[in-house]
């Protein structure tokens, strides 16, 4: 996929497979994470 | 409700309608303008996608399930984050680059017209039949706690998202879904902090989450296998992913949403905005519910929360035995809030022994609960099917807390908060369904109009199809477990459109004809393996996409060979 570094607005941020699918794992990561802390913590 | 209840929903609402007509009302120059509009930045994609996603059930019904069964039902979004990596990267950049309006004018340079028509049929029946659903399923609950006529509620909410919706097509949905999403999270705010200091003096939030925790409704994470357990951790990556795809990738409800964006990169971080928030929205949904638990441990709650249920088992033959059961309740009421209230102030040594007075307590609240909903059963079983009422309370649990707990106001706030999800999505569903019939069907075959004949027919076709919404909302109530039926209907099309687009981006060698016949035997099979009930309608899916894929290899294979 192209990137595209050229709009005058919105964020500048360039778009990969590897961004993209380590931002989702990280940020869902962290929820299951939460989730279990949650669980641990209040069962 | 209150004069200031009213004065609040019938407010949010107007307000929403005029601000929509009103802010697109010059949207009817072009097509391009009307129906694809896609001058938005990726934080309206981003809630729109949400506001489309989030109907009137997911806010009504998901805290009583978090009530009843706890906050495993997130597991089940966890699919949707890599489902979404794969639609960012390789379906919006290819639908982009070809610059459609619709996911299945994409099947038609890739296949062939019979393909895209066959695939844009398929999505019509099955979202024609959802969005009558869409209204008529808000309207059934809040026509059961509020005695309002259900007919004139599908009505008035029919008629709400019509008028904006013709008006000002698809820039409308966009422009009043911001403001649609605002009523909803600020409802579920504001019902979550009331929650919390509803709570008796003593019991902090922290208490409160011990409380829940105690009685089972913490339990988030279930890494076991068991297949007959429908919300896993694995359920949810397999099946999640799987159901996502089909849903943000080839649904046009939600397609035309992300490609109204003005570049590719807004439309991607539109929909990544939602694969980030879906997760935390639908937790925090639960929670909402889980707080209700905790609150009705230290208030009185009825046997079965549904009015029109209590009411049926009051005119049974059953009604002393159901009596006896709600007095037994209410005896276990005031044991279990002794109980919560002491374990909420418990040293952590102290509540081992307390947890299981407090288990056996719930246990008995379920068991009556169960009992209530056996009388139910039976007293069901001596009417007519017309007369049979939802003996399933889950969906009336969160309203029936709003009704007798919330303060003046609130309530109003509350039922603008459904009625505005149920809105958000039914526009959404009508714009698609005009979108497809104007551009797959209507403008395909009825060429060299001008750009004024086509914005007008999309009108009439939303039009159209919002009236046949009303319509069906109307009947639905005449059939039995018809919220199923749309289900089945659901699970019956959505695998073989999902098995078309996935043979369209990843296995390049299958050609048209291969591909629509095999759609159409897929079609065949899939019907007959429902009506002989091969398996459980929710696996049709993934049964319909994985036979379509392969029987269009084959076929694929064998063309190949003849053609040579």
């Amino acid at each position: 996929m192209s990137p595209e570094t050229n709009e005058k607005n919105g964020p500048k941020i360039e778009l990969t497979w590897q961004k993209v699918f380590t931002w989702m794992l990280v940020a869902n990561l962290i929820y299951v994470l939460i989730f279990y802390l949650i669980m641990k913590t209040f069962n | 409700m209150q004069t200031i209840d009213w004065i609040v929903l019938i407010g949010a609402l107007l307000f929403i309608v005029i601000y929509g007509t009103w802010k697109t009302r010059n949207q009817n120059k072009s097509v391009k303008n009307y129906l694809k509009a896609d001058d938005s930045n990726w934080f309206a994609i981003g809630l729109s996608v949400m506001a489309t996603q989030a109907s009137a059930i997911t806010f009504l019904s998901t805290p009583g399930q978090a009530f009843h069964d706890g906050m495993s039902f997130v597991q089940f979004y966890f699919g949707q984050p890599i489902a979404i990596v794969i639609i960012c990267l390789v379906f919006i950049p290819i639908y982009h680059r070809l610059n459609v309006y619709t996911a299945y004018e994409y099947l038609e340079s890739r296949f062939d017209q019979k393909t895209r028509t066959l695939t844009a049929c398929l999505f019509l029946i099955q979202r024609g039949l959802a969005a009558g659903i869409t209204i008529f399923a808000p309207a059934i609950i809040l026509s059961a706690v509020l005695g309002w006529p259900l007919v004139w509620l599908n009505i008035i909410i029919g008629v709400l998202v019509i008028i904006y919706t013709v008006s000002g097509g698809t820039k409308a949905v966009s422009v009043t879904q911001k403001q649609q999403m605002a009523v909803m999270m600020g409802g579920m705010a504001v019902a979550f902090t009331i929650l919390i200091y509803a709570l008796p003096k003593d019991i902090n939030f922290s208490n409160a989450m011990s409380i829940a925790g105690a009685g089972g409704k913490l339990n988030v994470l279930d890494f076991s296998f068991d297949l007959e357990n429908r919300y896993t951790f694995w359920s949810g990556i397999i099946g999640g992913t799987f159901l996502a795809l089909s849903y943000f990738g080839t649904d046009q409800s939600q397609v035309q949403r992300y490609l109204s964006g003005k570049s590719l990169r807004e439309s991607q971080l539109g929909l990544i905005m939602n694969g980030f928030l879906k997760v935390p929205m639908q937790f925090f949904i639960l929670l909402v519910g889980v707080m209700v638990f905790v609150f009705y441990q230290f208030n009185a709650s009825p046997l079965n929360f549904s009015p029109v249920a209590t009411q049926a088992a009051y005119e049974s033959e059953y009604a002393d035995e159901y009596h006896k059961l709600e007095k037994e309740l209410e005896l276990n009421f005031e044991e279990k809030k002794l109980l919560a209230m002491e374990y909420g102030l418990a040293s952590e040594n102290e509540r081992a022994g307390l947890k299981e007075q407090i288990v056996l307590a719930d246990q008995k609240e379920g068991d009556l609960r169960n009992q209530g909903k056996e009388i139910l059963k039976k007293a069901n079983d001596k009417l007519e099917i017309k007369d049979r009422v939802e003996i399933n309370d889950k969906d009336y649990v969160f309203i029936h807390f709003v009704l007798n707990h919330l303060p003046r106001g609130i309530i109003g706030l509350i039922l603008a908060m459904a009625l505005s999800a149920a809105m958000s999505s039914t526009a959404s569903e009508l714009n698609a369904l005009s979108t497809t019939t104007t551009i797959d069907l209507y403008k395909r075959n009825v060429q060299d109009k001008s750009e004024d004949h086509y914005v007008k027919m999309s009108k009439w076709f939303t039009l159209l199809w919002g009236v046949m919404a009303i319509l069906f909302a109307s009947v639905a109530d005449l059939f039995d477990n018809l919220i199923q039926l749309v289900n089945i209907i659901g699970s019956i099309f959505y695998g073989n459109v999902l098995g078309i687009f996935l043979l369209a981006f990843f296995v390049r060698f299958v050609r048209s004809n291969a591909v629509f016949i095999a759609a159409l035997i897929t079609q065949v099979v899939v019907i007959y393996g429902w009506w002989v009930d091969w398996m459980p309608y929710l696996w049709l899916n993934l049964f319909g996409a994985v036979l379509v894929i392969i029987l269009a290899s084959i076929l694929q294979i064998f063309l190949s060979k003849d053609s040579n």
